[in-house]
């Protein structure tokens, strides 16, 4: 069995789990993936660095992130979207590292899709 | 006909009168001000409020997450998950959030899934009590403009305007959801109707609206005003 870099992080979150995440979501949307014997594990392993190792405040929150999106990803779009207006989502995602509030001077925002 | 995205550059009061936005692009930093200044007079608020309990930074990092998952594992193209927030300034000069929106770009349209949209997945404004906290007109009319957000998101990446959006639910508070519905119709979105699949493995609950192109270009039309 391939593993992953979650695998070497953290044993609760190993390839078996994403695989078995990815699956159920392929199966509920019932579309074969787009190339067979892809690599998905060393893919998902990339975007999590990607997407979390900017940014993440410590590897603890980012390996508790991490373990909660793969209990939860066998949720739809829609089914997270409920859980969180419920006030059930919460639970479920690691507290925010609250970010500095520093002012912003409204003539300083860089307004979206404003020509540069 | 095509229509070319243009923000509203301000909004409405209930004194009919204006007050200028901007809307930007969410960072740490500006969700930051909607935790410290908005997001407490949300928990606090005495009214109903769907988004007592959101989380939005990792609202944000979980549906990109889970897109970019979604994307890989083939199920269908990974939707472009943006935060977007509009902005007022306070006397001080500086920038308060008022609003903010988390947009699934490139979701599948819920009336046609083979069509890309945008699906606003979450839509908040500030409440009374933080605007005026933060010394801003209390009655700013902010559900139309953070809409058109998404419309004018769904015209820039050649979307014709197509949007989607779920009227959230309570299930102890009917008023609230009742009220939620009826909004949602009066500012002129197009309830999905029932007999039609919202989405792959979910019930239609018929609290789904869309604008398709048609009903964008009327929609956004409406607010040519403030733009």
């Amino acid at each position: 069995m391939r593993r992953s870099r979650w695998t070497l992080r953290d044993g609760s979150i190993t390839f078996v789990d994403a695989m078995a995440a990815i699956t159920h979501v392929r199966n509920q949307h019932a579309v074969l993936t787009p190339e067979s014997g892809d690599d998905l594990g060393e893919r998902l392993a990339a975007l999590a660095a990607d997407l979390f190792s900017a940014d993440a405040a410590t590897r603890a929150v980012e390996r508790a992130f991490l373990d909660r999106l793969l209990r939860i990803l066998a949720l739809t779009p829609h089914e997270v979207h409920d859980l969180a207006v419920a006030g059930r989502l919460t639970g479920m995602l690691p507290p925010d590292t609250p970010g500095a509030a520093e002012p912003i001077r409204f003539a300083d925002l860089a307004g979206w899709r404003d020509p540069k | 006909m095509t229509a070319t995205a243009r923000l509203l550059r301000h909004v409405d009061t209930a004194r009919k009168t204006q007050l200028p936005i901007r809307i930007a692009e969410a960072t740490p930093q500006t969700l930051a001000l909607w935790d410290a200044h908005v997001q407490p007079h949300v928990r606090n608020a005495r009214e109903f409020r769907f988004d007592r309990k959101w989380q939005w930074p990792a609202l944000l990092k979980f549906h990109q997450v889970q897109e970019a998952i979604i994307g890989l594992a083939g199920a269908r193209p990974a939707a472009d998950v943006r935060l977007l927030q509009a902005f007022a300034e306070r006397t001080d000069g500086t920038a308060f959030p008022v609003g903010q929106v988390l947009l699934a770009c490139g979701f599948p349209f819920i009336r046609d899934w083979d069509a890309p949209s945008v699906f606003l997945w979450y839509l908040a404004a500030a409440p009374r009590q933080a605007l005026h906290a933060a010394g801003l007109a209390p009655d700013l009319k902010l559900m139309r403009p953070l809409v058109d957000i998404a419309v004018q998101e769904s015209f820039a990446r050649g979307f014709e305007g197509r949007i989607g959006l779920h009227a959230a639910r309570s299930r102890w508070n009917l008023a609230a959801n009742r009220d939620l519905y009826n909004r949602y119709r009066h500012i002129g979105l197009a309830p999905l109707p029932g007999g039609l699949r919202a989405s792959v493995g979910r019930r239609n609950d018929r609290r789904y609206f869309y604008l398709d192109a048609p009903l964008a270009l009327d929609f956004a039309r409406r607010l040519d005003y403030l733009r």
